[in-house]
């Protein structure tokens, strides 16, 4: 990304959220068709950006395409505002976007584009998250061909994409996907949920805040309603299992930093060779961590 | 109908504004049934064609609704009821068309119909009721409506019988609009 990019003026100089007037209305005329079809990956013209595509260009795009001066913007990549990632996309934003506000706190933002992670704090009605995809089609595994992919979706025939599942139980003894797991939606379509871990998957689930997601490479995008059904596929003999976090003996393994037994935990290890957990959302880890230490004081 | 739309346009043409009300569309349409007020100096229905067209789209107005003048700055390109994938109507007369309704491969093609009704009520105060459930609704809810003819209900719900196709409803009075998508059930009668 260059940082000296200039903003473009536009004829009557109004210049708002980098993509033209005329860009942002045809990624909206698309989200709104991706709400009213749960899980469709609805085809849109994906722009260039003034960086590759992999570092969020469809996310870029549905979050240029929804903001407004008076929303606040969070940033995530990997659970982290700081990561490079994170800071070159707000950045951006910010540069591009005159009067928007940024924070790291989720409960304060309005929009919140991630990589990799739904926030631990619930999210609210008030709240739009987008998720950055960098593989759309949950069928790619079974079927090469887009154009049969697509008349597979529109009949809701995943019976492929189940005995792909199955071959994975016989042989692990349990399903090993540990991210993007295969999602269906209000019954019918089943998304690719991004690379989240399964941990968040059950978050989509009656979701009081809109979920879209955005492919900018495949120029696609599909969206998680609010209150709406979203079921991991399964078998009815194999549960769905989220990461489990307990030791040896059974015990739930807290945070290093926080001391949270709740979050969803990164696996780290120190210079001595020690395996350590610490939560992986990094500003829910400084809140936890910000309670305890006023719970200290007071 | 005429004098109204074109009464006060003010700013449906600024793109602050069409952001604007794109998102006040982007919370009908993930809260179906939930009536939205227009923030807009201007009809919703105008203003919302405003926030949503340019020339890569399409629209149809059977019924004459819209002033000639406003035609250039929607840019929309003119087409057919059957094949629009916006089409702006009164409510209060019975549908005459089966308008677009998507395919299997491509159901975004789809078509989204604004519907000018006399007012939107969330309570059961007016004549037509509706039990609204789907993605979207936490809990059933009620809307009434006054100056829609039943017969776009029931047309409705036959276009969305067979999902992924159907058509997006958006209902429109003076001031509010709400939100219909193919994947809410409708049952007419109000609350049960
Ligand atoms: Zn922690």
């Amino acid at each position: 990304m260059n940082a000296h990019y200039e903003l473009p003026l536009e004829d009557a100089g109004y210049s708002f959220g980098f993509l033209d007037e005329y860009a942002k209305k045809e990624v909206r005329r698309c989200i709104l068709k991706a709400i009213a079809i749960p899980g469709y990956q609805t085809p849109y013209a994906s722009r260039e950006m003034p960086m590759g595509r992999g570092f969020g260009t469809g996310g870029l795009q549905l979050t240029l395409s929804l903001i407004g001066a008076d929303d606040t913007l969070k940033v995530i990549d990997q659970g982290s505002d700081d990561s490079v990632n994170a800071v070159n996309l707000r950045q951006f934003v910010q540069l591009t976007c005159p009067g928007v506000a940024v924070t790291e706190k989720t409960q304060e933002a309005t929009l919140i584009q991630s990589r990799h992670r739904i926030p631990e704090k619930m999210l609210t009605e008030q709240q739009i998250l987008v998720l950055q995809v960098p593989y759309p089609d949950a069928l790619v595994v079974v079927e090469p061909s887009e154009a049969r992919r697509k008349v597979m979706h529109g009949e809701a025939d995943y019976s492929r994409l189940l005995v792909k599942l199955y071959e994975d139980v016989v042989r692990f003894d349990e399903i090993t996907i540990s991210h993007r797991y295969p999602t269906r939606l209000n019954g019918h379509y089943v998304i690719d949920p991004s690379p989240i871990p399964r941990w968040d998957v059950p978050r989509l689930h009656q979701s009081p805040a809109l979920v879209l997601l955005g492919a900018g490479r495949e120029k696609k995008i599909y969206a998680v309603p609010p209150y709406t059904v979203a079921e991991p596929l399964v078998f009815d003999d194999i549960a769905f299992r989220v990461e489990d976090f307990r030791d040896a003996n059974g015990q739930r393994i807290a945070c290093r930093c926080c001391g949270s037994t709740v979050s969803f935990l990164d696996e780290l290890i120190d210079d001595a060779g020690n395996v350590t957990h610490q939560c992986s959302d990094s500003s829910y880890c400084e809140e936890e961590q910000e309670t305890i230490s006023a719970r200290k004081q007071a | 109908m005429k004098n109204e739309m074109t009464m006060v346009e003010v700013d449906i043409w600024h793109p602050a504004q069409q952001q604007q009300m794109f998102r006040s569309l982007l919370d009908a349409f993930s809260y179906p049934g939930r009536i939205q007020t227009c923030s807009q100096q201007a009809e919703p229905s105008l203003a919302l064609l405003a926030a949503l067209l340019d020339g890569q789209t399409t629209l149809s107005d059977p019924q004459d609704m819209l002033e000639e003048s406003i035609w250039p700055k929607l840019e929309a390109q003119r087409v057919p009821s059957e094949l629009a994938a916006f089409v702006l109507l009164d409510g209060s007369h019975a549908p005459e068309f089966v308008p677009s309704l998507g395919t299997l491969e491509e159901p975004e093609g789809g078509a989204t119909l604004l519907l000018r009704v006399a007012s939107l009520h969330d309570d059961d105060s007016a004549v037509l009721r509706m039990r609204l459930s789907g993605p979207g609704i936490r809990e059933a809810v009620s809307i009434s409506v006054d100056g829609l003819h039943q017969d776009w209900i029931d047309a409705r719900n036959d276009w969305v019988s067979s999902f992924p196709l159907g058509v997006e409803l958006v209902l429109c009075d003076a001031k509010n609009f709400v939100a219909l998508p193919r994947t809410t059930r409708i049952e007419i009668g109000g609350a049960a």
